[in-house]
């Protein structure tokens, strides 16, 4: 049996399909929120091989997302998420306060927020760079750790 | 009918109606009378509905690609079980008013699935139902059928999320009482 080759629509006129769609109110997408993450990462001082730490960030009222990391065996972080504010809370270093972040919705708004090269100690003297973000899912990292 | 009341919890603009939009529920009773007025007996509830009024939640479900397409899907089931008892104040007549009281546990999931973008949460709240208060009125024949309108005041304790393959399970920290109040119709088999 002959087989034609199917037929593909040029590109221009893809383009133009799409242009159409938009002009009509019309969108190609279902829509929905920013999917989003929270994730701490930590480097040692002499490593360059970052842990990574990700938890999703709710999308609906009452969802509460909770994880606790070790991060190698030095100090403990906490991140507990709901869509409206996200804690951020670190144990096993020195001066904690310095780094906990209790980040609330208007600074959500936006779909992100980062705080980077917080420069962290441990009692022990081990010395860490962290840095805390939210952002797209996805984007900063895959499926969360346990 | 099953109508939401009250806060889901305390954690500040967290109301029930603002999770969980009115259902339609299916109960059944099954116990045994005793003393001529009296009955005692275990009851399992189930309702399904759609997410509540909250206004992200709403504008999160809505899908508006206009492609025919339902790619945003967002439901709500509740479940309710327990033992009640009731009391007749009529048990021998025609027209049987009666008021009941039951306790149990409860738990109600909405689940938000995106198709489109591989993405599906599930929040379901648990907690018990600490007060189920009845009244009604039976019109019996060979069965008994009337109206009747239920209150049952419960406090969620946990939150299990679910996203993807992942489950978080937290205890609510700051409680609330909210009610499922329910307007029906009852149909008492060997009244």
């Amino acid at each position: 049996m002959l087989q034609t080759p199917s037929p593909r629509l040029p590109l221009s006129l893809t383009k133009s399909a799409l242009f159409a769609l938009f002009a009509l109110g019309c969108s190609p997408s279902a829509g929905g929120p920013e999917y989003l993450d929270v994730r701490v990462s930590a480097v040692e001082d002499g490593s360059t091989e970052p842990q990574t730490f990700c938890v999703p960030v709710p999308v609906m009222p009452g969802g509460r997302t909770s994880r606790e990391r070790s991060f190698a065996n030095a100090f403990t972080t906490k991140i507990d998420a709901s869509r409206d504010r996200i804690i951020i809370v670190f144990l096993g270093i020195l001066r904690p306060e310095l780094f906990n972040a209790d980040i609330g919705a208007a600074e959500l708004a936006d779909d992100s927020y980062t705080d980077s090269d917080l420069r962290v100690e441990t009692p022990g003297g081990r010395r860490f760079t962290v840095d805390i973000a939210v952002g797209p899912r996805g984007g900063q990292c895959g499926e969360p750790d346990e | 009918v099953l109508f939401p009341f009250g806060d889901a919890t305390g954690e500040g603009n967290d109301s029930f109606g603002g999770r969980y939009a009115w259902q339609l529920p299916l109960a059944i009773d099954l116990g045994a009378r005793f003393l001529e007025s009296f009955y005692a007996g275990a009851y399992f509830g189930f309702g399904f509905g759609s997410t509540g009024s909250d206004t992200r939640l709403e504008a999160a479900c809505t899908d508006d690609d206009d492609d025919g397409t339902n790619d945003i899907v967002c439901n709500v089931i509740s479940l309710r079980a327990g033992i009640s008892a009731n009391y007749s104040f009529a048990p021998g007549g025609r027209t049987n008013p009666w008021i009941g009281y039951g306790f149990g546990f409860e738990s109600t999931s909405a689940t938000y699935t995106d198709h489109e973008r591989n993405y599906q949460e599930d929040v379901t709240g648990h907690g018990l139902t600490l007060a189920q208060l009845a009244f009604g009125l039976d019109i019996r024949r060979a069965v008994g059928v009337g109206p009747f309108v239920e209150v049952a005041i419960g406090q969620f304790n946990k939150t299990t999320t679910t996203i993807g393959d992942q489950k978080y399970s937290v205890a609510v920290r700051d409680r609330a009482l909210h009610a499922w109040i329910m307007l029906g119709l009852r149909i008492v088999v060997n009244p």
